[in-house]
């Protein structure tokens, strides 16, 4: 039997009590194994080695807090999954980076040139004296439907911002970052923008996609057009803060992306987990016979999933699910009915509000 | 930075060479395994894809190019267990892409060549590759 537990925004469970632990099931020396990517203590850099990974990094072992240690492990370096964390209400922000502008994320084309400050980053243009219209663009995937992409943003040598949004056509409209105006909004954008103190301001477009490949830019112009070309002189600036693109028609709160791998939210606690990139990423336990009445359940970016009657023969058992695994275990019998619904609650715990 | 390297049949013992210089022990000669990719006309690839450090893209920057860096064994090779000649067979066969603009699509997965695209997930890498999963025989 094959129970699955889909979770949504809206079925967030409670906080499981310190009291249960998916531990407790192998009180009486059961066979199997516990994994879970929360702790971290448990995690390590190389199958071999001592050294824990911090976010980002590759994960060569993962040690069972079972006690039978059935540890997993994955000596390929290229096979090894990454450490990952997403805010517990879920990924919004789909940059790829969201603060770090000078990051190769960020793809710098037409003299677009970056340099860190205090707080946030110079955009300018270079003195290559050529016309163009520097920009930085990310090139996300976007299902189709409403996106919002919006810049944190002042003022600095010039005060017109660019965004832009690409799915064949370029979309591009203009906001005054001297008076806190859009100064040109393209057909099939929304734009607006909203005073933050200090001079500091949010911009803000949404658009609607259709699902094909595209980019979101952000651009420099001297001349408030969107097309802002001119003689690039290195005197063209505004200030960066931060950037988020989210589906929706409305910006929300900010996540802010170190990479891929590294979601974070002020107010959310981090959802740790291993992220599979489906190709050839595995980390494998080797497992003495559990017979033919084991159970495996494991949290996943695709719900929690609580499989009985599974038959577990002696050999490697490989412990990643889906693209995102939060925690797993198996044990070698059946659960009873208040032990299924202890661990569910910590599998959705463990898993929290994100969905695929 | 993510890789995602498509290595052709006739390859994989040179590429594990060189990824074995990759890479931190003896297994990662194991790092392009299963041919469980095949392109339009039939060849069969073994795929790998990992998250790479910034010096890393440097490597395979140059690699691709005239001005390839020589490749060193690793310090972990003590028994000089690595083909270098493979190796560097298998750098002399690299072909990089990393997404420019106005972007370039990707090449196609090449019988000839050791082709690695950076900067996309996995699976959009695959498409790009024009690669799918081999069918069971």
């Amino acid at each position: 039997m094959k129970l699955v537990t889909d979770l949504g925004l809206t079925s967030r469970p409670l906080r499981t009590g310190a009291a249960f632990s998916p531990v407790d099931l192998f009180r009486n020396a059961e066979n199997g194994l516990f994994v879970d990517a929360a702790a971290g203590g448990s995690l390590f850099s190389t199958h071999d080695g001592n050294v824990p990974p911090t976010v980002g990094n590759a994960v060569g072992r993962i040690e069972d807090l079972s006690g039978n240690l059935a540890h997993a492990t994955q000596p390929i370096l290229t096979a090894r999954p990454i450490l990952a964390r997403v805010p517990r209400n879920g990924l919004r922000n789909v940059t790829l980076q969201s603060e770090n502008f000078a990051n190769i994320a960020w793809n710098k084309v037409s003299g677009a040139v970056i340099v860190p400050l205090a707080e946030g980053f110079r955009f300018a243009d270079d003195t290559a004296g050529t016309n163009g219209f520097p920009q930085m663009v990310q090139s996300p995937s976007l299902a189709a439907g409403p996106w919002c992409f919006w810049v944190e943003a002042k003022a600095d040598q010039t005060p017109y911002l660019v965004l832009t949004d690409q799915e064949g056509a370029v979309r591009a409209s203009v906001f005054d970052l001297s008076n806190g105006s859009v100064g040109n909004q393209a057909a099939g954008h929304s734009a607006s923008i909203t005073a933050l103190g200090a001079g500091r301001y949010r911009c803000a477009i949404s658009f609607s996609r259709s699902g094909g490949a595209g980019n979101v830019r952000v651009q420099l112009s001297s001349t408030g057009t969107s097309n802002g070309g001119t003689t690039r002189t290195g005197l063209h600036s505004v200030i960066l803060y931060r950037a988020q693109l989210e589906s929706g028609s409305a910006a929300t709160g900010y996540q802010r992306v170190g990479s891929r791998y590294d979601v974070t939210e002020t107010g959310q606690p981090d959802l740790w987990h291993l992220f599979n990139d489906g190709i050839d990423d595995e980390v494998v336990a080797t497992l003495p016979d559990l017979g033919t009445s084991a159970t495996v359940a494991y949290a996943s970016d695709a719900g929690v999933t609580i499989s009985t009657g599974q038959i577990i023969g002696a050999g490697s058992f490989g412990i990643l699910r889906d693209q995102r695994l939060f925690a797993l275990m198996v044990i070698n019998r059946a659960l009873g009915p208040a032990e299924t619904a202890r661990l569910s609650r910590f599998l959705q715990f463990r898993s929290g509000g994100y969905s695929v | 930075m993510r890789i995602t390297a498509a290595c052709p049949q006739g390859l994989i013992g040179d590429a594990n060479s060189l990824a074995m210089i990759w890479g931190q022990c003896p297994d990662d000669a194991q790092t392009f395994r299963q041919l469980k990719w095949v392109d339009g006309t039939g060849h069969a690839y073994a795929v790998a894809s990992w998250e790479a450090i910034e010096d890393w893209h440097a490597f395979a920057t140059a690699s691709a190019t005239a001005s390839a860096l020589e490749l060193l064994r690793p310090q972990w090779d003590s028994g000089a267990m690595i083909d270098m000649q493979a190796a560097t067979r298998a750098q002399a066969a690299l072909t990089f892409w990393e997404p420019t603009d106005p972007q370039t699509p990707p090449p196609p997965a090449d019988p000839g060549k050791l082709v690695l695209i950076a900067g996309l997930d996995g699976a959009e890498a695959l498409a790009g590759l024009g690669l799918s999963r081999k069918s069971a025989p």
